[in-house]
């Protein structure tokens, strides 16, 4: 018991190492939500057939901003005889040198899992969008703060990062229990692209020369995008935002796959790779990449002219100047862009028949940048209908994320919710974070009569357990 | 929650302060694009030696050669009968009678051996009695091109007085009019009629073929001949002198070694006579001095005609302190340049011809060089200007501001600046600069007041929060600008040479702390 103990409590304070990334981490080992597959096409629905309902089978929203809080921001209003205004030197340092903010949204359409014996398949549709910037707090120092000062003779790096897709996928998967110990699962996914902006590399440098107040750029951008929001017939290229969810011309595919191992009759270790593809962008794709990186353009200040012409013609030189230094060369080409591959690899040990504990590691790969994240958790099943979970989750260098989660099911209808961040969704002023997905399910082929009359979750997973075996034969 | 919503929604707007360093001026001021900013200059150049000067300058055009020589309309009149001879061959069925004329081309006082028509047409009417058909041609002798000599027009008859005519382009036509008994001024026309006996009309000897030969409306391009003599120019005039008539230059201030230049240039293929007259400077009391140094009448030599084209002749007479007393007289400071000039073209010979074209003329300008070598002990300049609330709504939100100045400065020329802020009784306030100081200092110079070396500066004018609300109070702002000349072991010299390539190398830095404010 104290080793359980010891583990468990290993489990959960790895989780409290800082690292970076997100994901639905607390359905990974929801194995009451058929969900679950997404997440691990290994995964198997505890169910014969599951239907999402239609539109609400699963909704999830994620953000995260790694700087400051609506709380942290209020704290640098100023209240003045007649009004509060907002003190932006104040408001600026709370900006760490590097600041991310993420968000994530998934709606899945549709979604079904057929599972017969050994075999399981499944099928969904749902949209996904993400958004990831990382900004440095230079820029707001060189508006708020200035160039002047103790910022003179110094360089502002003004280095962006911004990676922003959505995308709409259709999904096939396939899982087989191989043997009592082994099961896998593989998911082909076909996307379709309707918006994504890559700028991998933006970067704008100013300096500003210490004797006689100069200015020194230079950049190197590489940024390249695409959107079915623009008419493509229409040479003035107006947003048409309808467009921004159909006219897809821009084809992928991606591939998930995933592996349980039940090591042990309670303890199972598994593990999966999700979103290993690309898209293939075509539609009003651009790519714009700096046509000197990283030349200079220095600016020393404006000549006396005797006339407004000789004036003119001296900045149309500038002018002229900054573009062939610091100028952007304009591609109309296709292009592909992997998406953002994450490997989630997990363990579960059920402790005691109602309550078991599990841990998971996460990384995803964007743009050449790793992204970790832990999890750990507890799982709690009161009753058969019921099922509860509690986790804590270290990602994007924030610590202590507690979340919860819970799986009611009454008849066939399943309604399932889980956050990373609770205390973000009660107090989000004062969280830098939070995510929220539910859904709900219509479950079918469970032989409802004798389940519903047993009320010990022990005899339960007892019960089901048979039934899974003698699916597949043994 | 409710506390931050409460909060967030209580919000006005947004304030800050920051400090922002701006690079505001580089320039490179040389002297010719300081005189840029003033008209009074005719022009700005430099001696061999690289002393550079400006020039107040004034030309007088005399006419053209076209309006020099202007030669009126031709019309003649003409009447012309068939012999006895043409008579008895025109019985057999055809006759040719061919005459010369002479045509009298109006000299207007000149005479003229050839001349080229830049446009025009000779036009001949004709009205036929001799009751044939008529085919009649006229030639005009001795011109160039051959092609352009004649024209012939069929005129059928019809009865007495049966009326035709024809037109010959006179452009680019070059027509001797040596071709008459005179020897000039009058040119040759052949007329040959060619009548034909088709019709069994009758003929007699009295019948009458008249020609009418009109030519006008025509202008030419070159001619040659002898043109008489006439006075092609003649005019009294002045140029104002501003530099040396302003108030603050009047102080002490010299233009050394100041040179007078009259200059002419003829385009005509003449002999001209220039005399000036009267050439001297008006002083501010009134009073008058005649310069020396210069004879009251040049001959001009007329341009050579070299391959078709005019060579223009031009000459010049400088006068300067070693032959005129121009350089005393400027020192005196004069208000105006006065002189009357008048240009006269000699009287040919009989055996001296000569050309005009049309476009000839001959040029006469005078200029004054004042040398850019200055003597003077200190030169200063007021000025003053009101503080607009636009101003100070900007300068309200300033902290503090600091205006970085980084000269470089090769023109042996200093100058001092103070600004003084005026209350609305024009009491002074405060001034900006302190310790007062040059702003732009002069480049080392010897004691000829030649540069010797750059002199470089760095200068922080800085305005503090007690200088910038003193601004907000003030209701004008009064510049006193003082520029001395040279720098000489570290004084002013008051003596200073400007040479070309000198320039003042100038960047002005603004730094300044502000406090901003946005609703929302």
């Amino acid at each position: 018991m104290n080793c359980r103990l010891i583990a468990a409590l290993c489990l959960w304070l790895s989780s409290f190492i800082p690292v970076q990334g997100q994901e639905a981490f607390g359905l990974y080992h929801a194995a009451q939500v058929p969900q679950q597959n997404l997440l691990n096409p290994a995964s198997r629905n505890k169910a014969g057939t599951v239907f999402g309902f239609p539109g609400i089978s699963a909704t999830e929203f994620h953000y995260f901003n790694s700087s400051f809080t609506l709380r942290d921001v209020l704290g640098s209003v100023e209240n003045g005889p007649d009004s509060a205004m907002l003190n932006l030197n104040k408001a600026v340092s709370l900006l760490r040198s590097k600041n991310l903010i993420t968000a994530k949204a998934n709606q899945q359409w549709l979604y079904a899992s057929i599972r017969k014996g050994p075999n399981q398949f499944t099928f969904h549709v749902g949209e996904r969008a993400l958004l990831r910037l990382k900004y440095p707090k230079d820029l707001f120092d060189l508006i708020i703060n200035g160039n002047g000062g103790d910022k003179l003779g110094s360089t502002f790096n003004l280095r962006f990062s911004l990676s922003a897709m959505h995308y709409r996928e259709f999904g096939l998967g396939y899982a087989r229990q191989i043997n009592e110990q082994l099961s896998f699962g593989t998911r082909l996914k076909f996307l379709k692209g309707f918006s994504m902006l890559d700028a991998s590399r933006m970067q704008f440098n100013l300096n500003t020369g210490a004797d006689m107040y100069s200015w020194t750029a230079t950049s190197n951008i590489n940024i390249r995008a695409a959107s079915t929001a623009f008419s493509a017939t229409q040479s003035n290229k107006q947003i048409q935002a309808a467009n921004l969810f159909r006219h897809s011309s821009n084809p992928g595919m991606a591939l998930d796959i995933g592996i349980v191992w039940h090591e042990h009759p309670r303890l199972s270790l598994s593990a999966s790779l999700l979103d290993f593809g690309f898209i293939n962008w075509k539609t009003n794709a651009v790519r714009m990449k700096s046509l000197k990186p990283n030349a200079s353009f220095t600016f020393e200040g404006l000549p006396l002219s005797t006339t407004e012409d000789d004036l003119n013609a001296y900045l149309l030189k500038i002018r002229d100047s900054i573009n062939l230094s610091l100028g952007l060369d304009t591609i109309n080409a296709s292009f592909s862009k992997a998406l953002a591959a994450q490997f989630l690899g997990g363990i579960q040990y059920q402790l005691h028949q109602r309550f078991g504990v599990n841990g998971l590691i996460y990384c995803d790969f964007l743009n050449q940048a790793v992204s970790p994240a832990i999890h750990a958790g507890i799982r709690w099943q009161p009753v058969y209908w019921l099922y509860l979970m509690a986790h804590n989750t270290s990602f994007n260098k924030t610590w202590l994320n507690p979340g919860v989660g819970a799986t009611v099911q009454v008849g066939k209808l399943q309604w399932y919710a889980s956050t990373e961040q609770v205390l973000g969704l009660l107090m989000p002023d004062q969280y830098r974070n939070f995510t929220f997905r539910c859904g709900m399910n219509i479950l079918i082929n469970k032989d409802e009569r004798s389940l519903r009359n047993i009320k010990d979750p022990e005899q339960l997973n007892l019960i089901e357990g048979m039934q899974e075996m003698q699916q597949w034969g043994r | 929650m409710k506390d931050s919503v409460d909060q967030l929604t209580s919000l006005k707007g947004a304030s800050w302060t920051g400090t922002y360093a701006l690079p505001l001026i580089n320039a490179a001021l040389a002297p010719e694009d300081a005189l840029k900013f003033t008209e009074e200059f005719s022009s700005i150049g430099s001696y061999p030696d690289g002393q550079m000067y400006v020039t107040y300058e004034k030309n007088s055009v005399s006419i053209k050669g076209q309006d020099y020589y202007k030669p009126t309309s031709i019309n003649n009149s003409f009447t012309y009968r068939l012999n006895a001879g043409e008579q008895q061959l025109l019985e057999g069925g055809s006759v040719v009678m061919e005459r010369d004329q002479i045509i009298d081309w109006n000299q207007s006082g000149a005479y003229i051996d050839s001349i080229q028509f830049k446009s025009g047409k000779l036009r001949v009417e004709v009205e036929n009695s001799i009751q044939h058909h008529l085919s009649i041609t006229i030639l005009i002798l001795g011109t160039k091109p051959e092609g352009l000599l004649s024209k012939t027009a069929e005129i059928p008859w019809k009865g007495p007085g049966t009326k035709g005519g024809l037109e010959i382009n006179l452009a680019g036509l070059l027509a001797d009019l040596t071709r008459g008994p005179k020897g000039n001024n009058q040119f040759r026309v052949r007329i040959r009629a060619v009548f034909n006996n088709t019709n069994g009309g009758a003929i007699n000897g009295n019948d009458p073929l008249n020609l009418n030969i009109i030519a006008n409306d025509f202008t030419w391009t070159r001619a040659h001949g002898l043109f008489g003599a006439k006075n092609i120019l003649s005019k009294t005039d002045d140029l104002r002198l501003g530099l040396l008539s302003s108030d603050f230059l009047s102080r002490g201030t010299k233009f050394r070694d100041a040179r007078l230049k009259l200059k002419w240039q003829n385009t005509y293929a003449l002999p001209l006579q220039l005399n000036v007259n009267s050439l001297g400077f008006i002083f501010g009391d009134g009073s008058r001095q005649l310069i020396s140094g210069f004879a009251p009448s040049y001959q001009v030599p007329g341009a050579n005609l070299n391959n078709q084209t005019l060579l223009a002749h031009t000459d010049s007479i400088y006068l300067n302190a070693g032959n005129s007393n121009i350089s005393n007289l400027v020192d005196a400071q004069p208000h105006y340049l006065f002189w009357n000039e008048a240009i006269l073209v000699k009287s040919g010979s009989g055996s001296l011809k000569q050309s005009v074209w049309a476009e000839s003329m001959c040029t006469f300008s005078v200029s004054l060089e004042l040398p850019l070598y200055v003597a003077s002990d200190e030169i200063i300049l007021t000025g003053a200007t009101d503080i607009k609330d636009a101003w100070k709504q900007e300068l309200s939100k300033a902290e503090w501001m600091n205006l970085r100045f980084q000269i470089k400065n090769q023109i042996p020329l200093s100058l001092q600046l103070q600004a003084y802020l005026l209350d609305a009784q024009n009491n002074i306030l405060d001034s900006l600069i302190k310790p007062i100081q040059e702003l732009f200092p002069s480049a080392y110079t010897d004691s000829l007041g030649n540069t010797v070396q750059d002199k470089e500066q760095l200068l922080d004018v800085r305005l503090d929060q007690t200088e910038l609300n003193r601004f907000l109070q003030a209701k004008s702002i009064h510049f006193k600008a003082v520029t001395n000349t040279g720098n000489y072991l570290g004084k002013p010299l008051g003596l200073s040479k400007i040479m070309k390539g000198q320039q003042l190398f100038l960047k002005l830095g603004i730094q300044s702390s502000i406090n901003l404010q946005r609703k929302f």
